[in-house]
């Protein structure tokens, strides 16, 4: 008995070696996700092989003025979400990998003791098989490595998403930064000239009103830039947020400038068709109805097919030995699959309208940002053509009838700080720019816009 | 506009040559700026300052003479020049000289954009020949030359201008000298007999064309459309007689100050005056829309200024309204506004001889086509005029068309410092009551 039961576990474990007995392929799945990845990011998809040197890479990144690829590095790297979509990953593979694996045979054993009035003692043993299941698997495994696939996009496009976010939080930063260098430079402009009215009403020269006047414009450019100071800490804060950084983590450095515009040239048709082949999200989706529509296929062609099983018994009694197969089936009397059939048709009407309405908002998102990146360009050029040349000119200009006593310090002191609100200007149609260009890259799916040098 | 020290050396030995009488050429650039009325005057003929007159033939009996009204670019000082309007390419336009009991014919042709006429201030003549525009003819028309005719029936310094759209016109320079010589000369004779108008232009900071709209607040004002030190000097010998002919076309009274000497009021574009009535001053008022002809004997040798007394009318543009920075202490804040305003000066915070200096260093750099307030530097350092004021230059052995440079003075008595600064800083001047 001993032999025979051994030898049909042993038949089970053959079995299940034989059908691919192996660990479940979590590392490879994120390595095929951080391909999808790179295809949109490059080398800057590359991660490092273990904790100590992303720790030691974070080190390096946050000692210097961190630019912009070096805010993306340290969000893939500490960002929380980001590891809780890789984690998901893992979760949805080993789902996958579980459902791609025939279910295990049941081993069933039985001893009955002979009773006080007589008989002998009884020994069953039953190896059953889930037929069902057996018939099902190659359908599964297709739509399992479907829907692995459509992990692995949602993660590559989680990942890109993110360091997107991360750009635009360092854009505002950065540009938050600058701003407030502007208006420290403008309240020093104002703070000077109040000062100078006091030495002006010290000598007798001008009258109480004149020089509170002074004193106002110097107070409210002090204010104006308060407020600036509340919006840079803010939007570091948020900055710091979304690296995934912690109190114990050294204060931010950003570089003095945002990086400069240039003149970029699209062609919208185009956009929109290279988005749809971009996206990863789309391409995610994609996946979801191919492997929705699979399952749909399966679930069609076993529909009449319940639980059914087939086992191998063995039974001994005193002396007796019996050996013998068993086999069992449902019935489809009651039911035919109908509901199996009709959810996976819905589940596929619903992961094709997913796919419908992504197409339509990537059009929608191309367009509206290919307008507002031109728009945002044709200003900031304004600005730097125009505007700030013109309000120099003022200032050089008025600096030259001051010197021929033509007009006061303070008419002087106002043009500069116009002269400085318009590099503000700048700086706002600058940001405006790079938010659009990390939109368009959103809506594109496409290879991610690096600013690196400082303008 | 950069004004360099060189721009500012006047009278650096350019002589302006004499004219012959009668012969002069009305189509001629004016006289270069910065040069000086150096040669003797010939009896019957005056000097007009930095100008010239104007040339005539005889036709038909009468002296005939020819003014052409146009645009040109004038130049005020070096560094400062405007779109001005004026006759014969100049402003004011040349002089018409004449004798008492010439018939004359003057011809005017309108290369004006818009219509004008001709009112000779001061000259009695038919009410047809009178010049204004709509009451005693219809305007010049544009391209058209038209011809006055009167014979004059005295003598003296008189005007002319446009009497058609005169705020625009003459605003842009539209005037000119009439003299009318006497029959017999009066005597004593004068061996100098010099000429020139006073005029105001609202000639904005940095801009090139006068502003007619204006009526109190002037940038330039000028001794024949020139500021000094662009002004042609007035050279004589010691002992000579000068006369000093002054017209007003501007809006403004000016008290003109002569250095040195005491002179004669003689005349008025009522004529010469009788003896009995002559005056002497040292400043003479010269209203709106009148003439003053002064004589003296140039008894006194070195360099004498002559001058309009109303402070502001020598100098050049200067803000008006702008905070007053006297006694303000801009030191502490010399670092702050250097860094905010690197092109920016401060000064005046001791009163405004520092600018004066500065520019006629040429050390600043200010508007374009702009002259600085102060300007001029002479032997002792900078002379920081600018506006209605020369030189009456007179020297013993003055030599027509040479120029006489600085006056030495070395025979002279000259005002010497007393203590130097050091010990004059030691002095508590604040015990002393005032």
């Amino acid at each position: 008995m001993k032999f025979r039961l051994l030898s049909v576990i042993t038949a089970a474990a053959t079995l299940g070696v034989s059908s691919g007995c192996s660990t479940v392929p979590v590392q490879s799945s994120r390595q095929q996700a951080q391909a999808l990845l790179q295809r949109s990011a490059g080398t800057l998809a590359q991660f490092p092989d273990n904790a100590e040197a992303a720790e030691n890479e974070l080190r390096t990144l946050l000692a210097a003025p961190l630019d912009a690829t070096a805010a993306i590095r340290v969000a893939w790297l500490r960002n929380a979400d980001a590891q809780a979509a890789c984690a998901q990953l893992g979760i949805s593979t080993a789902d996958i990998f579980a459902a791609s694996r025939p279910a295990n045979p049941q081993l069933g054993l039985a001893w009955l003791w002979p009773s006080p009035h007589g008989g002998d003692r009884k020994l069953d043993g039953t190896l059953g098989f889930s037929l069902d299941d057996l018939i099902r698997l190659p359908s599964r495994r297709q739509y399992g490595a479907v829907e692995l696939r459509a992990a692995q996009q949602q993660l590559a496009a989680k990942l890109y998403a993110l360091a997107l976010d991360t750009l635009d939080a360092w854009l505002e930063a950065a540009a938050s930064q600058q701003r407030l260098s502007v208006r420290r430079a403008i309240a020093e402009s104002a703070q000077t000239a109040a000062e100078l009215a006091e030495q002006y009403r010290l000598a007798g020269n001008i009258n109480a009103v004149e020089t509170a006047l002074q004193a106002a414009a110097g107070t409210e450019a002090a204010l104006s830039l308060s407020r600036s100071e509340r919006d840079a800490s803010r939007s570091r804060s948020r900055l710091r947020q979304i690296l995934g950084l912690t109190a114990t983590d050294p204060a931010l450095q950003l570089p003095t400038n945002l990086p400069a515009a240039e003149a970029l040239t699209f062609e919208a048709q185009q956009l929109h068709a290279e988005a749809r082949s971009q996206r990863l999200d789309l391409a995610a989706a994609r996946s979801e109805v191919e492997s929705v529509s699979l399952r749909l296929a399966a679930t069609r062609r076993f529909r009449l097919l319940g639980g059914s099983a087939v086992s191998v018994l063995g039974e001994q009694e005193g002396d007796s030995r019996r050996t013998g197969i068993g086999a069992g089936i449902e019935l489809p009397l009651f039911s035919q699959g109908q509901s199996a059939v009709a959810r996976a048709t819905a589940e596929l009407q619903l992961a094709e309208a997913h796919v419908r309405q992504l197409e339509v908002s990537i059009d929608a998102e191309v367009d509206a940002q290919l307008e507002q990146l031109a728009r945002a360009y044709d200003e900031y050029r304004q600005y730097r053509e125009r505007l700030i040349p013109q309000r120099e000119s003022i200032v050089a200009r008025l600096s030259e009838q001051a010197n021929f006593m033509l007009t006061g310090p303070f008419e002087l002191l106002l043009a500069r700080q116009q002269s400085y609100s318009a590099y503000e200007g700048a700086v706002d149609a600058l940001q405006s720019w790079w938010q659009s260009r990390v939109a368009l890259a959103r809506a594109l799916g496409a290879p991610l816009p690096m600013p690196v040098r400082g303008n | 506009m950069h004004v360099s020290r060189r721009n500012l050396l006047m009278g650096a030995g350019v002589a302006v040559t004499a004219l012959p009488p009668g012969k002069t050429d009305g189509a001629q650039a004016p006289a270069t700026p910065g040069t000086a009325a150096t040669t003797q005057t010939t009896p019957g003929r005056v000097t007009t300052l930095n100008g010239r007159s104007l040339d005539w033939r005889m036709v038909d009996g009468a002296k005939e003479y020819h003014l052409i009204a146009s645009e040109f670019e004038h130049e005020f000082a070096p560094g400062c020049k405007a779109r001005c309007w004026g006759y014969n390419g100049s402003t004011p336009g040349p002089t018409i000289e004449a004798v008492e009991g010439d018939r004359v014919r003057i011809l005017v042709t309108n290369n004006l954009p818009e219509p004008t006429s001709v009112h000779w201030h001061g000259i009695l003549l038919p009410n047809g020949m009178d010049g204004v525009s709509g009451l005693t003819q219809p305007p010049i028309g544009v391209g058209e030359t038209w011809a006055y005719e009167f014979t004059l029936r005295q003598n003296g310094t008189y005007l002319y201008h446009p009497h058609a759209d005169e705020m625009t016109q003459m605003a842009f320079g539209m005037m000119g000298l009439f003299i009318v010589h006497p029959r017999i000369q009066h005597q004593p004779v004068c061996q100098r007999d010099f000429a020139f108008i006073l005029h105001n232009y609202a000639l904005r900071p940095g801009s090139y064309r006068p502003d007619p709209s204006v009526m109190t607040d002037f940038d330039l004002w000028t001794f024949n459309s020139k500021v000094f030190p662009a002004i042609d000097m007035l050279n004589v010998r010691l002992g000579e007689r000068v006369r000093i002919r002054i017209a007003n076309l501007s809006m403004f009274n000016h008290p003109i100050h002569l250095h040195g000497h005491r002179f004669m009021v003689t005349g008025s574009d009522g004529g010469r005056w009788p003896q009995v009535s002559w005056r002497p001053e040292v400043t003479e008022i010269v209203g709106v829309g009148q003439t003053r002809d002064l004589e003296f004997v140039a008894d006194n040798p070195g360099d004498w200024a002559l001058h309009c007394h109303m402070s502001h009318h020598t100098m050049n543009a200067m803000g008006h309204g702008i905070p007053n920075p006297v006694g303000v202490a801009q030191a502490a804040l010399a670092d702050r506004l250097g860094a905010l305003l690197p092109d920016y000066q401060p000064m005046g915070g001791n009163g405004m001889y520092e600018h004066a200096e500065h520019a006629s260093m040429g050390h600043m750099q200010g508007p374009e086509n702009t002259l600085p307030m102060a300007m001029g530097r002479g032997p002792f350092g900078p002379i920081g005029m600018g506006g209605m004021m020369t030189l009456l230059r007179v020297r013993p052995d003055y030599r027509d068309g040479v120029d006489p440079g600085w006056y030495s003075g070395d025979q002279q008595p000259r005002a010497r410092r007393i203590t130097a600064r050091s010990e004059a800083d030691e002095t508590d001047h604040s015990s002393h009551h005032r």
